[in-house]
C-alpha cells in the first residue's frame, strides 16, 4: 500500500476540444498518462487492423444482394475512415487498413501507365477507388484497370452507378505489404472467372509477375524486364522492374532466395 | 524468362478455397504469415448503420451471439454509439487477470448471495451500448429476477460490481472510458486493473476515481461485503515475473505524482492512502 492519488473524475468543460481524440468515450475517463508516457487524449500510434479482415455480418439482417447495396458501401466507407471495404462472393464483408505508401506509390505507377496508354488509345482506366460487382457477388477494388470503350460508352448511356457490372477487361493487383499471396492469387482467380481477359499480379517482395489469360494456365514470370498489354490492351508495355521491382530490390528485407536476380541495377 | 506454370486445384475445391497452391518460400514477403499474426490486434470499431444494422431491434442480441458463431475467433461489442466492435482473441497473458479474479469472485460469491459472471456474458447498458466485463456481479434480488423472467441472452442494466483486466493489446484510455460507461450505466464498484502498470483504479458511483499503485488487496466494500481480493499475489506478481513488461512501465511510477501543469487545471490532489479514512 504506497503512494496514491485522488485524481479528477472528469476534465473541466473548459478543456472539452481536448476530448474530441477520445475514442468513442461518451464520458470524460479519469485524466492520467498512459504507460507510454502520451497524454491518454491522444489516439493510439498504431490502428488495430494490418491486413485484410472478413466478417460474417449475414446475422445483423445485412444483405449484400439489395439493389443499393453499392452506394451503401460507399457511405460506410464515408462512415468508416480510414477503412476500405469490399464484398466477397460468400457475401462477407471484407475490411482493408490503409495500405501504407509503399504500395500507394505501386499503385500510382501502375494505374497511371495504363493512363497513359488510354490516353491514346481509348476506352477507361481506373485507379484503386473504382469498384466492380462481379457475376459471383463480390464487389472489389483492383489496383488498376481498364475496360472497353464499347463498355465506357455503354456506362455513359446508362443511369449513374456508383459501381461497375462485371469485372474489367484488364486488372492488375500489386501485392502490398500485408497481403497474404494466397489470397491475393486467389482474388486475380475471381477477376478471370467474372470475365476479364488478362490479368496481372505483381508480386514485388519476390520479384515475381504472375500472367492471367482467360481460359490459359497462369504464367509465372522471375523479375521481367517487361510485360505485354497482348490482345488486350495492343501496343502497351509496362516496364515493370525500373517502374515497380527495382524500388523493391534496393528497400525490401526479404529478397528473392532461391531465384537471382540478373537484372539488379540495370534499370537505374 | 518463363520459369514455372502453376497448376489449380481441381475444379471440386470449395470455391473459397485458395486456388493455388502457395510454397512457405513463395510467402516470404507475407510479414503476417510469417509471425502468424491474426490481422486483427485489439478493438477495431466499425460503424454500420450505412448497412442497414439496427442496434436497438428486439432480437439483437441473439443476432451478436449468432454473429460470434459465425465469426470465430472474434467477439463483438456494441458502443454506445451503435459501433460495432470487433475484438481479436486477447491471448493467453491477458487469461492470467480473468482467472485472477474470476476464481476468487466465484468463492465468494459461494458463501454469499447473488450472481458472478466471468468474460463471457453480456450486458446491456441505458446508454445502448452492449459490453461484457472481463468479471462482475448481480445482487441476489436481480439474479432472482432474471430466473422468474423469460430467457435471454444478455442482462440488462449494469452489474453492481464490474472488474476489467488490461490486456496487452488494450488501450488504457478507452479501458478507462469504459469504465465510466459501466458506472454511468448504474455500476456501484468497479475496479480496472493494470498489470502492465501495477495499478488499480477503483471507480465508485457518485465519486472521484481512485488510483493505487501495486496495492496489496481491494476491498468489496459496501457492495461486496467482506470480500478482499489479493490483487498483488494473484494478478500483479504473476504478470510482473515476465520481463518484457518493464520497458512497458514507468521506471519512476512509484515516486510523487507530478503536478498537472496544465492551464485551468487545478492540481490534482495528493495524499497518503488511509484505508480506515475510507469508511
Amino acid at each position: 500500500m504506497t503512494t496514491t492519488a485522488i485524481m479528477r473524475p472528469g476534465r473541466p468543460a473548459e478543456l472539452a476540444p481536448d476530448l474530441e481524440a477520445l475514442p468513442a468515450a461518451s464520458k470524460p475517463a479519469p485524466a492520467v498518462a498512459d504507460d507510454t508516457g502520451r497524454s491518454q487524449n491522444e489516439k493510439p500510434p498504431e490502428l488495430p487492423l494490418a491486413g485484410r479482415l472478413r466478417l460474417n455480418l449475414s446475422a445483423l439482417g445485412i444483405d449484400p444482394d439489395a439493389p443499393d447495396f453499392g452506394e451503401r458501401l460507399c457511405r460506410l466507407s464515408q462512415d468508416n475512415v480510414p477503412y476500405d471495404f469490399e464484398i466477397s462472393a460468400q457475401g462477407e464483408l471484407i475490411i482493408m487498413p490503409p495500405s501504407g505508401w509503399e504500395s500507394s506509390a505501386n499503385e500510382c505507377v501502375t494505374s497511371g501507365s495504363v493512363g497513359n496508354w488510354q490516353d491514346a488509345n481509348g476506352g477507361l482506366s481506373f485507379a484503386p477507388t473504382a469498384m466492380f460487382n462481379l457475376p459471383s457477388g463480390a464487389r472489389y477494388m483492383p489496383d488498376a484497370a481498364w475496360i472497353t470503350q464499347e463498355r465506357y460508352e455503354q456506362l455513359l448511356a446508362e443511369e449513374y452507378q456508383s459501381t461497375i457490372d462485371g469485372a474489367p477487361d484488364f486488372v492488375v493487383e500489386v501485392r502490398s505489404r500485408t497481403d497474404n499471396l494466397a489470397e491475393g492469387l486467389s482474388k486475380m482467380q475471381e477477376w478471370m472467372d467474372g470475365g476479364s481477359r488478362l490479368g496481372w499480379y505483381l508480386d514485388p517482395y519476390n520479384i515475381r509477375a504472375y500472367i492471367f489469360r482467360h481460359g490459359q494456365a497462369v504464367e509465372v514470370l522471375d523479375n521481367p524486364e517487361t510485360l505485354s498489354g497482348e490482345d488486350v490492351l495492343p501496343g502497351f508495355v509496362f516496364e515493370v522492374r525500373r517502374l515497380i521491382f527495382a524500388r523493391h530490390l534496393a528497400t525490401t528485407p526479404h529478397p528473392p532466395g532461391a531465384a537471382p536476380v540478373p537484372g539488379n541495377g540495370s534499370g537505374d
